[in-house]
């Protein structure tokens, strides 16, 4: 375009003479090219309805590169937008419609309920299907992400929607257009008194409606508001009931991922008045087809539910033979509270998953449910490769700690010392430093008992430390105690000590010292000790 | 001096009272017109020179909100800086091709065509063509 054509342009998009608008519409009849974009663009610019409305009545002939100059004009078109719409001329009411549509009009919305609202209109479907569409998009503002670009504030345009098809609702009998209760629905939140008064009386002309759209339409409005449902107080059985048959894949995948944070306590009273979920069978491959997280969650979800404890069971059977790893984790978990053997059984065979953190679930459930072998398969557990599975079987030994042994030491028979002597050390992974901890302590006693346990533990080689220093010990029995365990225990450094100690001052503990050194056959110090004797 | 003494006086004076509206006598101060006349005439002139400036402001001023044709197209040809001559040659071309409204000339290049230049306007057609040329 020529500096000269952009300076008349100028004017035209600037004059505040209202006389330009006929001379742009001239100018649309009579160009093309870029004279012509230069006239929309300054029409759209302008603030004339007549000028908004001859390029309305042009916008199917428009490329797609002269439709975004009409954007800049959103706002200012409305009037114009809102004489197509009721405009009986076809073309401009299609016009009128594609643009209310791409400019998201939703001042509009009123007048297209109005329409939609008169049976005798030829436009009433189309203007119907509109406002759904319309409401869709609005909804999705509202709960999804925002243009960032689009300054509307969508919470304000709800209200103002809302509040237009909140009186089409109650003319319901009047018009019967069940889209436009649908639309409602989408936009109306749980707060909605006129709602609400619906969903309290099933003889509500609209309740059917109504019903029907929570339990079907897939618009992210109705999917919060089933979830804001969920989570109220004294939510109506009807409304749990529509919650639990809904099987549609957004609306899974939204309940799922409610499930996924800490439940708050409405929701896990209103899930225990669930019976069943639509869309995961007791019966059938309903778990198997979801994501590993998915699984997770479905395994949280049932067990708030009230569903049956066997449905709970089978499933729960499917997810673990099934299930991906996190699925089968929460799975066995989810059946510490179910007693019984066939829970019983998929705990020990969950012992043998392939997932470690699967096996430590079930090793913590095992002590619980007193199943025959249990000791044995914990004992044999605690030597697992993985830690996780170590921990837990720990977790489950507990009460095999080197504290507890040392309390009942002294009641226990020989056998009873030595077997238990054996578990402890294998649960408790502080034995040895407990017991080298033991044989510092002051009272005579407990030195003399901490000795002992070295013994039955069967630990003298791995307490040798401990016992070279109690050879030094004031007490002289004590000493002779200390020289007669450490036979067990035959190093060079323990043969020194013990020659050391066949100089002790008390001949008991000579003895002890002497008669140890005599089991150190292989060794060449035996020699002199015997050289001694 | 209290009101006593004051009105004593004033009546002691009565043989003047019979002057006081000498001033007023008709005979004594007619106005003459040919004296005001060069002053109305001044003040007339004055008028109608404001009354010109308004005027050539109203008309030069072209913000206003309005609905004139005329206008408008005084406002496109001080725009691009025509000329007296080519503002009437615009005009001229407007009103002979009869588009509805003579700024419509500034966006429709087809009437400068010379085959169809109306033939009051055939010996202007090298002005035309010139201003053609500078308009778009």
């Amino acid at each position: 375009m020529t500096a000269a054509l952009e300076t008349t342009f100028e004017v035209l998009s600037s004059s505040r003479n209202e006389s330009v608008v006929p001379v742009l519409i001239g100018a649309l009849d009579n160009n093309d090219g870029s004279v012509y974009e230069h006239a929309i663009r300054a029409l759209v610019a302008r603030r004339s309805k007549a000028g908004h409305l001859a390029v309305l009545s042009r916008w199917h002939l428009l490329s797609p590169q002269q439709r975004e100059l009409l954007p800049e004009g959103r706002g200012r078109m409305s009037g114009a937008l809102r004489d197509a719409v009721l405009s009986d001329e076809e073309q401009l009411f299609k016009n009128a419609c594609e643009l209310v549509e791409e400019f998201t009009e939703f001042d509009l919305v009123p007048t297209l309920v109005t329409l939609a609202e008169n049976k005798k209109n030829e436009h009433a479907p189309a203007a119907t299907e509109l406002v759904v569409r319309l409401v869709n998009r609005l909804s999705e503002m509202t709960h999804g992400q925002r243009d960032k670009k689009d300054r509307r504030d969508p919470e304000a345009i709800r209200r103002y929607v809302l509040e237009s098809l909140e009186r089409s609702s109650e003319r319901f009998r009047q018009h019967g257009r069940a889209e436009l209760i649908e639309a409602f629905v989408i936009l109306a939140g749980p707060s909605s008194s006129l709602l609400r008064k619906i969903l309290d009386d099933p003889h509500h002309v609209c309740y059917g409606t109504v019903v029907n759209t929570l339990a079907n339409s897939q618009s992210s409005g109705v999917i919060e508001l089933l979830i804001s449902f969920l989570k109220a107080a004294n939510t109506s059985l009807g409304i749990l009931n529509v919650i639990s048959r809904r099987a549609d894949e957004p609306w899974v995948e939204r309940l799922l991922e409610c499930t996924s944070a800490e439940m708050l306590p409405k929701v896990q009273k209103n899930l225990g008045r669930m019976s069943a979920f639509g869309w995961l069978p007791a019966d059938g491959p309903g778990i198997d087809r979801f994501s590993e997280q998915d699984q997770a969650r479905c395994v949280k979800l049932i067990t708030h539910s009230g569903m049956k404890q066997e449905d709970v069971l089978a499933i729960l059977e499917r997810a673990l033979i099934y299930g991906k790893p996190a699925g089968r984790g929460a799975a066995c978990e989810a059946l510490a509270p179910i007693a019984g053997d066939r829970p019983s059984q998929l705990v020990l065979r969950a012992t043998r998953d392939s997932d470690p953190a699967v096996q430590a679930a079930a090793t913590r459930q095992l002590r619980d449910r007193h199943l025959p072998g249990t000791m044995a398969l914990l004992l044999k557990l605690i030597d697992s490769p993985h830690e996780i599975v170590r921990n837990a079987s720990r977790e489950s030994l507990s009460e095999f700690s080197f504290e507890n042994f040392l309390t009942r030491f002294e009641t226990l028979n020989d056998d009873a010392r030595r077997s238990t002597g054996m578990v402890v050390q294998k649960v408790d992974p502080e034995t040895i430093p407990s017991l080298l901890g033991e044989m510092e302590n002051p009272s005579r006693r407990s030195r003399m008992r901490a000795i002992d346990m070295a013994e039955a533990m069967l630990l003298v080689p791995q307490a040798s430390e401990g016992l070279l220093l109690l050879l030094e010990d004031e007490d002289h029995l004590v000493r002779a105690a200390a020289a007669d365990a450490l036979q067990g225990c035959q190093t060079p450094e323990v043969q020194e000590a013990l020659l050391h100690a066949t100089k002790d001052s008390s001949p008991a503990v000579q003895n002890s010292a002497k008669s140890s050194l005599a089991t150190f056959v292989d060794l060449p110090v035996s020699a002199a000790a015997g050289g001694m004797e | 001096m209290n009101c006593t003494q004051l009105a004593t006086n004033l009546l002691a004076q009565y043989s003047r009272w019979e002057r006081l509206g000498d001033g007023l006598h008709r005979s004594r101060g007619r106005l003459d017109l040919m004296e005001v006349l060069p002053y109305l005439i001044g003040l007339l002139v004055l008028g109608a020179v404001v009354a010109a400036v308004l005027a050539y402001f109203k008309y030069n001023d072209l913000s206003k909100p309005c609905n004139d044709p005329n206008r408008l197209f005084r406002e496109l040809c001080r725009a691009h800086g025509l000329d007296r001559a080519s503002q009437k040659l615009l005009w001229q071309l407007a009103s002979l091709t009869k588009l509805p409204q003579p700024a419509e000339v500034f966006l429709t290049p087809a009437v400068f065509e010379a085959n169809q230049l109306p033939e009051q306007l055939c010996a202007e057609q090298e002005r035309v063509r010139e201003l053609r040329e500078r308009l778009f």
